[in-house]
């Protein structure tokens, strides 16, 4: 979908908007101003009938209709008159006007209604309205009597004009109505374009902040003053993920330079070995130099097979339908013991496994192996010579103890943080201090959790699996 | 010359070690923080190698601590952590110079002999008196440039005292430069030494050069 500006988005939606209300208002003014204007119309042409209803009497000879011409020119004029005629229910003629020329108006067949309104065409062919009124003529005062007054005859008028004033209000007012929206449309487009350009200012100084913003030093943050609570919000925001950024820059940075300083010191090693042994080549020593040599080759290889794996850790995302399967924790756990039993040995530890032997859960065979070989093998390592590891299993839980008589509450924090060692395993050859980091990331690649504790002495770290993976 | 290495990497360490010997270097070493300390703090040293990531005190501590202590030996930090911070930190704190890991053993050996000519006030690795020439950097001496066959702690003899020329140093003080603290020695074996120094020296030509001050010491004036 191709991206639209802010600024031309809240135009056009804005304007969509107003067109679809200006579109609603105009079509309701439409119809109550025409309703009225037609009403009007019909109202002059009632009254009119009306008035020449009362023209009409029953007498004792019959109907009469007193009528003057000159009190209705109307009738009479040759351009644009207008049209009566009276007749009976049933269709015989009583009286009509003489412009009709002999011809009938066009009365509807029903004449139940009291007034009827329709359009029609005049019989000089323009557009007109007829009014059809029922009415009962009044009596001359003689023969107004009770028994008169139930056979008293009933009368139709037809009452008809052009209807052209009427069909020309009506266009004006349609006019009108599309100016005044047409004019409305374009002053809210100007209007709305000019508050939303304000509007959007802070935006643009936001932006051109952002701009600014150097990418090579870190400690920049974004300072624009918007006195807008919403742009504030999005501004600390901002800010808060550069100090975010920062942090991991810096903490890379300590790792590059961590990483670089593990394997300075391996190579510092070969060149003063290799220089040393070259200078004063001695037969005799040459089986140490060799010793010597693997030793340090096979450190580093130890310290890139750490940090690739770490690396892969934090960079590949887990997939479960590919990478996951049904795991038994103590079989994993047996394995762990197995690859450092050697060591296990030498420090003379034990172990004792506790608690849910039997616990499944579905995850990483792979990753998972390599959790718990570094967290048995960093148990092994620091737990006090002659000690007991203990793993205790409850559901999706591993609990992995040992005594740790050098370990201190504040190194806690630490633990997990790539290269730290406390100076027991400084000089140890293969620790690295990123056991417990590629731990770390692979749990957090897994959404494992893990928690450390020290207690009375002695160290736990506690794996927790995540609880839909539990079974 | 007697140097003290202090560095945790045991390979490294060991190198250094045998490398300096072979030059003639009398070395203690040591892979702790507090010990290496330890040792900076109780014998003379014409330099100290201090790493500076070291179990039980860090580089910089011991190095402070030494300061502190008026110690005035030369410090050459070698050391993994190339950082500027680092160095100025290290330089602030009173080292002499900042090595960074991986190194030349030939450049390490050339600047902790710059080292030591500095508190000699030496303009060069050559020094001379009269038809005699000593050159640090290769441990010879030779006579009107015919070079004379010394033991290395012969050399090492003829070395320190022709660096402190003009001043009586004492049996002891020679033999604190001359073996490492581990090691066995003794004044007979001292006069011993001197003694085939002298005949070698007088065979080439040269009487006289080391005087023995009754009680106090040898003397090149």
């Amino acid at each position: 979908m191709a991206a639209v500006s802010i600024r031309r988005q809240l135009l056009s939606r804005a304007l969509t908007s107003t067109i679809a209300i200006l579109l609603l208002v105009g079509l309701v003014v439409q119809h109550l101003v025409g309703n009225w204007l037609r009403a009007e119309f019909d109202e002059m042409m009632l009254t009119k009938a009306q008035v020449m209803v009362t023209l009409f009497e029953e007498d004792t000879f019959g109907m009469e209709f007193e009528f003057a011409d000159e009190v209705m020119p109307e009738f009479a004029r040759d351009q644009t008159p207008e049209y009566y005629q009276f007749r009976t229910p049933e269709g015989e003629n009583f009286e009509r006007s003489e412009r009709l020329k002999g011809s009938d108006l066009p009365f509807l067949p029903d004449t139940t209604p009291v007034s009827q309104f329709l359009d029609i065409e005049l019989p000089d062919g323009r557009a007109g309205r007829l009014l059809q009124l029922t009415f009962v003529p009044q009596l001359e005062l003689e023969l107004r009597t009770p028994a008169k007054r139930i056979s008293q005859y009933v009368m139709v008028m037809g009452l008809a004009r052009e209807r052209a004033s009427l069909d020309r209000r009506l266009l004006v007012l349609n006019l009108g109505i599309l100016a005044v929206g047409a004019a409305v449309l374009v002053s809210v487009f100007f209007a709305l374009n000019w508050v939303i350009g304000r509007g959007l200012r802070p935006l643009e100084e936001v932006k051109l902040g952002l701009l600014e913003l150097d990418s090579n030093d870190q400690s920049q943050r974004l300072n624009v003053d918007v006195p807008l609570l919403d742009l504030e919000e999005i501004v600390a925001a901002l800010n808060d993920l550069l100090a975010r950024i920062e942090e991991s820059f810096a903490r890379e940075k300590r790792f590059s330079v961590g990483a670089a300083h593990e394997l300075r010191t391996p190579i510092a090693e070969l060149m003063s070995m290799s220089e040393v042994f070259q200078r004063w080549p001695n037969a005799d020593e040459a089986p140490q130099f060799a010793a010597d040599v693997l030793a340090s080759a096979r450190r580093m290889q130890f310290i890139v097979d750490s940090l690739a794996q770490l690396a892969r850790g934090r960079l590949q995302p887990y997939e479960p339908a590919l990478e996951g399967s049904q795991l038994v924790l103590a079989s994993l756990v047996d394995a762990a013991f197995a690859q450092h039993a050697e060591t296990a040995r030498q420090r003379e530890l034990t172990r004792a496994l506790r608690g849910r032997l039997d616990i499944q859960v579905w995850s990483s065979a792979l990753d998972v192996s390599l959790i718990l070989s570094n967290v048995i093998g960093n148990a092994i390592a620091h737990a006090d010579a002659g000690s007991e590891i203990v793993v205790e299993f409850g559901a999706g839980l591993i609990a992995v103890s040992n005594k740790a008589s050098g370990l201190q509450p504040e190194d806690l924090p630490r633990l997990f943080e790539s290269l730290w060692r406390k100076d027991e395993a400084r000089s140890s050859e293969f620790h690295v201090g990123l056991g417990l980091a590629i731990v770390n990331a692979y749990a957090d690649r897994l959404g494992i959790q893990l928690s450390v504790e020290l207690s009375q002495g002695w160290f736990t770290l506690r794996i927790h699996f995540p609880a839909d993976d539990e079974s | 010359m007697k140097l003290l290495i202090i560095e945790d990497s045991e390979r490294l360490r060991r190198s250094l070690v045998k490398g300096f010997s072979n030059l003639g270097f009398a070395i203690d070493s040591s892979g702790d923080g507090k010990e290496g300390l330890g040792f900076g703090m109780s014998f003379a040293y014409d330099a100290i190698i201090l790493d500076l990531m070291l179990p039980s005190m860090d580089g910089l501590e011991v190095l402070r601590r030494l300061r502190d202590a008026r110690s005035a030996t030369n410090i050459l930090i070698l050391t993994a952590k190339d950082a500027y911070e680092d160095r100025i930190k290290g330089l602030n704190l009173g080292a002499d110079d900042y090595l960074c890991k991986p190194f030349s053993f030939e450049e390490l050996h050339a600047r902790v002999l710059t080292l030591i000519r500095r508190s000699h006030r030496l303009q060069s690795n050559v020094v001379t008196f009269g038809s005699v020439k000593l050159q640090l950097d290769l441990k010879q001496v030779s006579i009107d440039d015919e070079r004379i066959g010394l033991t290395p702690l012969e050399y090492s003899i003829v070395e320190q005292l022709a660096l402190q020329r003009g001043k009586v140093v004492s049996a002891e003080t020679l033999l604190d430069r001359l073996y490492d603290s581990s090691a066995q020695s003794s004044r007979n074996a001292l006069e011993a030494h001197i003694s085939a120094l002298r005949k070698k020296l007088r065979e080439a030509g040269v009487e006289g050069l080391v005087e023995t001050r009754r009680g106090f010491g040898y003397v090149i004036a």
